[in-house]
């Protein structure tokens, strides 16, 4: 493995060096430099800025000597109009720049770091034709190699593979952790080039990773109303005008918006979580810490313990029903089932009311608080924000997220200020001109292609039983939808691995990073790559991160800064399709400033080579090159009504000025206004939903018709929490986008404890479990579960709920021996601790938010 | 022309965007004549302390953006014994000439605030400069732009002093008297705070009425926020106060001998009963 410190590099030294030299030289007075320099140098040496779009938002890189010397916001020109807001007698008007986030003002240092993969890389004992050795998978001896043999060894394989086992045999994971920021490349690649260029071969086994970041709504909230093409999430466009206006309370209930609607945007929304503030609205934090929102955007902290959320929400409802504080006529006439629900919630059912008594002893809420909390709430409009990430990963996470409509659905969602929302993300929220359509990362290249090329191939494996259909076929299961648009049935169709006729898998196709820290049971998901089973794994790579010691070939690609694209900053396409997070839309043509690093080459690039060596060039590319591609995408855009394409490529960005006339349309105002139109069966909020009660009855324990609070299987009352007796959440991390970023050591220096000549991912733990354990702040500990365990250091804080601990998920694994699984992981990785069991029977999809877990002090014994 | 700011830490929500727009802008670029490249790591010109006080459930956090404080007596100047390698310049900016620099680390010691720090492979000693290159240039600072939360306040010094006096801005580690540059709304002091709720409803109670004092008769006087909750800052440390809480319409509630005996006290749920 290349050297992970994080030092600057050979060439990071030589520049520093010449360039101090001459500083030296130029301040001591000597001019000798100056005039050896040659008009190449003085060429070199001017500043150039160039337009790019990352995964942390739009920015402008600096780029001298050939290097990006800086990343700078992006600014919007006094002449250009912009938004503004008025509310409760003031005016609110977004900064006249892009917010870059940490992650936007580091990307030159992750673009340059040390464990960049520079050339293509074989694994050493490995041989094609399933001849090589295993034994060293994991360990990473790997040996430079030619492009070209690396190609011709990768075509070679897919052909002898597809020619030997058929198509089925060739699986393609790719894993929604954000690779690089595009549209052709990067995340464009993995969405749309990867499965064209296999499709186009005949078809391949389609690995479902399924969303960890919006499971519960897609699960849950979706069948109540709609919005499967959101991901479960509802409309949000100009939601934030309106709350602004005429919402008395917001509430933020199981994220931390603060951090976790960085991505793809940087920090555009954090300016109006303080209008809120500023605007005089009261806000509230529901979450087992006290996170940064809470730090400086909530009046109130409520800690819940983590994954008992629903149980809150029951009883703030059990107080609206029995005092007669909720919209009445509203339900009546926009929701069906309400009754049932009500049933519940009085005990009609099962002899239980849920009163805040007894949700106390489920989330450890005082009673007075929760009714302190629901006639707040009912008090006038409230603005529920909850829909990213947190308490919607975990236990039961559809319960949770169908607990949430259900709130906003007794106080009148639609109404004015009565919204459901994340500011930020794919939710939006700011005012947006909708007329403007730029294509994104998921439908790609696809708009600009004559010819679409679907995958023959039944056979597909999901992210929660990849191992086990490699290790110990066949494998059922019910339900994978991945989240984004897709059908509620999706989940009652019932999977098998192997498809009869079909061949298991012999060769893994991998691009994008985080395979192993971004999911669930990193311990099981290595040891599937163990195995002699999977003849070649070919993995494409930025980083030598963890899970490339299990690659045969690395095929090294590169970043943003290295290729060109086009994209808008915030919008992902089909199911981000605005960008209404962003405070200004801009089209950003993504330029290329540097050259690739090495042998780096563009992820579509990679897949040109491999298409050419295959046979199938001209049905890959109808012969558009790169910039064909781009062009055709604009051509289909809303930015080429305003500018030609070749301004467009020297100027880089453009601003479409926010429209002198504006009419704002609220989220699910229509709805409110027309009381049907969504997407269920009813064309209502469906608070009893038959389709489910159809599918699993009416008394299924794990999805019931109405929500509920249930109790986690594998939760504080199992068995297992005799031996591990903490809650372990693990939400979505500060620091890092999943994995990326993780590599940074202007990053790392932040919030690792280094100790012993080792850095330690943090976990928080409160003073009373801490002190129980015997444990220090900064002391290193060793976290287990059932499904492994960890080191990581102790951050000792009032800031989390007693009786549970929190680590940021997407540390880099580094087990003591990665060829042993289950051993002792230094590198923190949350996820090693996390179950790949699915949420529930009825949602084949992650609840890594939540986990036992037990915290002993770390004095060197296993 | 010289410049100051004013840290508001009230508005900060610890993204830690300033601490690497800092290493964005420095890592790796000189700024003749006032800065060598900082290092890759291990030197923070900018770092974000986060000060943590009260007790669970009622907890706050203090994050304290810390920076060179370019003091108008400034102890690192004092310390250095090289001639005129320590200097201040026009804008007002503390900068230390590396060239001239030998990393003798003397004003390493000097400075209260631990914002210098050794460069082991230069032999010279490094710290903030206020972004001089970017002064220059009629911009702000790296960490003052790249704020999404409005923190930081930044600007002429003249001009900045209303809103100084206005928002009772402090220098962190007063007592130090180096006169610094940088000051502060909302440093950790000891606080009293609380929640008033209507007994009844249990609803927040906004515009209450809250008057504390202390053994010697001395009182400081407040009103509850939107939410009812209300903070009364720059208490004395172990002292006995008197809470009273009024609202009109209200029977007023008279908490006694309310001992400051933690940084952040936090007296919880308040209720007040109507007076009929
Ligand atoms: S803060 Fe320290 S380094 Fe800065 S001027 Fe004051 S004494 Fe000097
Ligand atoms: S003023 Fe410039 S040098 Fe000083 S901390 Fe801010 S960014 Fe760094
Ligand atoms: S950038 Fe602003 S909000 Fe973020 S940590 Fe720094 S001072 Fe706080």
């Amino acid at each position: 493995m290349e050297n992970q410190q994080g030092n600057a590099s050979q060439s990071d030294r030589v520049l520093i060096n010449a360039m101090s030299s001459a500083f030296g030289s130029l301040a001591g007075g000597d001019n000798l430099l100056r005039a050896i320099k040659t008009e190449e140098m003085k060429e070199r040496e001017k500043e150039r800025v160039y337009s790019e779009c990352t995964f942390g938002g739009a920015v402008l890189a600096h780029v001298k000597y050939d290097r990006v010397v800086k990343t700078a916001p992006l600014t919007i020109p006094e002449n250009i109009n912009q938004y503004k807001i008025e509310a409760k007698g003031k005016v609110f008007e977004p900064p006249r720049r892009c917010l870059m986030d940490m992650w936007a003002q580091a990307y030159r240092r992750w673009v340059y770091d040390t464990s960049r993969v520079r050339y293509p890389l074989k694994r050493v004992g490995w041989e094609p034709g399933g001849k090589g050795k295993y034994d060293n998978r994991g360990i990473a001896e790997f040996v430079r190699i030619s492009w070209d043999e690396a190609l011709e060894l990768v075509a070679g394989e897919i052909k002898r593979i597809k020619e030997g086992y058929g198509n089925s045999a060739i699986a393609y994971l790719t894993h929604t952790t954000h690779t690089t920021w595009g549209t052709i490349h990067g995340m464009g690649t993995e969405y749309t080039v990867v499965p064209r260029f296999l499709n186009i071969l005949g078809g391949y086994t389609e690995y479902v990773p399924g969303t960890s970041s919006w499971a519960g709504w897609v699960s849950g909230a979706a069948f109540m109303y709609g919005y499967w093409w959101a991901n479960g999430t509802s409309e949000g466009v100009d939601s934030f005008a309106d709350s602004l206006q005429n919402s008395r309370m917001v509430v933020y209930w199981g994220l931390d918006a603060t951090k976790s609607t960085r991505m793809y945007l940087g920090h555009e929304s954090e300016v109006w979580r303080h209008w809120v503030r500023e605007a005089g609205i009261k806000t509230v934090m529901v979450s087992p810490e006290f996170n940064d929102t809470a730090v400086v955007h909530a009046d109130r902290w409520v800690p819940v313990y983590p994954g008992s959320d629903a149980a809150l929400a029951a009883a703030i409802m059990y107080v609206w029903v029995t005092e007669g504080t909720y919209d009445k006529n509203y339900v009546e006439t926009h929701a069906v089932g309400f009754e049932k629900f009500r049933d519940y919630l009085l005990g009609k059912d099962d002899g239980v009311p849920k009163t805040p008594q007894w949700a106390e002893k489920i989330c450890g809420v005082n009673p007075e608080t929760t009714i302190s909390l629901a006639r707040e709430w009912a008090a006038g409009p409230t603005t529920l924000n909850c829909q990213l990430g947190g308490a919607c990963r975990g236990w039961n996470g559809h319960e949770w997220t169908r607990m949430m409509v259900t709130l906003q659905t007794l106080q009148g969602l639609g109404k004015p200020g009565v919204n459901m929302v994340t500011w930020g993300t794919i939710s939006g929220g700011a005012p947006f001109d909708k007329s403007v359509h730029v294509p994104g990362y998921s439908t790609g290249i696809n708009p600009a292609a004559n010819k679409l090329y679907s995958n023959p191939i039944p056979q597909r494996v999901h992210t929660l039983n990849i191992s086990d259909c490699i290790l110990k076929p066949p494998v059922k299961w019910k339900g994978g939808t991945t989240g984004a648009a897709y059908w509620w049935e999706e989940f009652f169709r019932e999977y098998s691995y192997p498809v009869p006729g079909y061949s298991e898998i012999k060769m893994i196709l991998r691009m994008g990073g985080g395979h192993f820290a971004s999911y669930a049971n990193v311990n099981w998901r290595a040891e599937a790559y163990l195995s002699p089973k999977v003849e070649t794994t070919v993995m494409t790579a930025l980083f030598m991160e963890p899970v490339m010691r299990y690659a045969d070939i690395i095929l090294p690609a590169c970043t943003d800064f290295e290729r060109n694209d086009y994209s808008m900053l915030g919008c992902g396409g089909l199911y981000i399709p605005y960008s209404g997070s962003a405070n200004h839309q801009i089209a950003i043509y993504q330029q290329k400033c540097i050259e690739p690093l090495g042998q780096s080459m563009s992820d579509m690039d990679i897949f040109y080579h491999l298409a050419r060596k295959m046979g199938i060039e001209d049905e890959f590319s109808e012969g558009n090159t790169e910039d064909d591609w781009i062009r055709k995408l604009f051509e289909k855009s809303t930015t080429a009504k305003f500018i030609s394409y070749e301004d467009f490529k020297k100027k880089g960005h453009y601003i479409f000025p926010f429209p002198e006339k504006y009419e704002p349309t609220p989220p699910l105002r229509w709805f409110y206004e027309k009381g049907g139109g969504l997407a269920t069966p009813s064309g209502k909020i469906e608070i009893y939903s038959r389709t489910i009660a159809d599918f699993y009855g009416e008394n299924h324990p794990e999805i019931p018709p109405v929500p509920k609070y249930l109790e986690p299987k594998d939760g504080p009352k199992s068995p297992q929490a005799k031996q591990y007796p903490l809650i372990g959440f693990f939400p979505h991390p500060k620091f890092r986008l999943h994995t990326m970023m993780e590599n940074v050591s202007w990053l790392r220096e932040l919030h690792k404890k280094r100790t012993d000549g080792r850095e330690y991912e943090p976990f928080w733990i409160n003073p009373v479990d801490a002190a129980a354990r015997d444990i220090k702040h900064g002391d290193i500990a060793i976290v287990s579960s059932t499904k492994g365990k960890l080191l990581a250091s102790a951050f000792v804080t009032e800031r989390i709920i007693p009786g549970s601990i929190r680590i940021f998920y997407g540390a880099f694994w580094e087990p003591e021996d990665p060829r042993t699984p289950g051993s002792l992981d230094r590198g923190g990785s949350a996820n090693v601790l996390a179950s790949n069991e699915p949420m529930s029977y009825h949602a084949y999809l992650h609840r890594v938010e939540h986990m036992m877990v037990q915290v002993r002090k770390w004095e060197g014994q296993r | 022309m010289k410049y100051s700011m004013i840290v508001d830490i009230n508005r900060c929500s610890v993204c830690y965007a300033c601490v690497v727009a800092c290493k964005n802008e420095h890592v790796g670029n000189p700024y003749p004549p006032y800065s060598y490249p900082q290092p890759d790591r291990d030197q923070e010109w900018i770092r974000l302390m986060e000060e943590e006080k009260g007790k669970y459930p009622y907890v706050k956090l203090y994050p304290i953006p810390v920076l060179c404080m370019h003091c108008n007596e400034a102890p690192c100047m004092e310390a250095c014994p090289i001639p005129d390698c320590i200097y201040r310049t026009k804008e007002g900016a503390v900068i230390i000439d590396s060239t001239k620099c030998d990393g003798c680390k003397s004003c390493i010691s000097a400075c209260p605030y631990g914002v210098i720090f050794p460069n082991e492979d230069r032999n010279i000693c490094q710290k903030c400069t206020l972004c001089m290159h970017r002064l220059e240039q009629g911009k702000e600072p790296a960490c003052v732009e790249a704020c999404p939360s409005g923190v930081f306040l930044w600007g002429e010094e003249s001009g900045l002093e209303k809103e100084m006096k206005k928002r009772e801005a402090m220098p962190l580690y007063r007592e130090k008297g180096t006169k610094p540059r940088v000051y502060y709304v909302g440093l950790p002091t000891p606080t009293l705070a609380g929640h008033v709720i209507d007994g009844k409803s249990l609803m927040d109670m906004p515009g209450a009425d809250v008057i504390i004092t202390d053994t010697r008769g001395s009182s400081m006087r407040r009103k509850s926020n939107v939410a009812g909750n209300f903070s009364l800052d720059n208490l004395k440390m172990d002292t006995a106060y008197t809470v009273k809480i009024e609202h009109t319409g209200y029977l007023s509630k008279t908490i006694e001998n309310v001992l400051l005996d933690i940084e952040y006290k936090h007296l919880g749920d308040i209720k007040l009963f109507k007076a009929s």
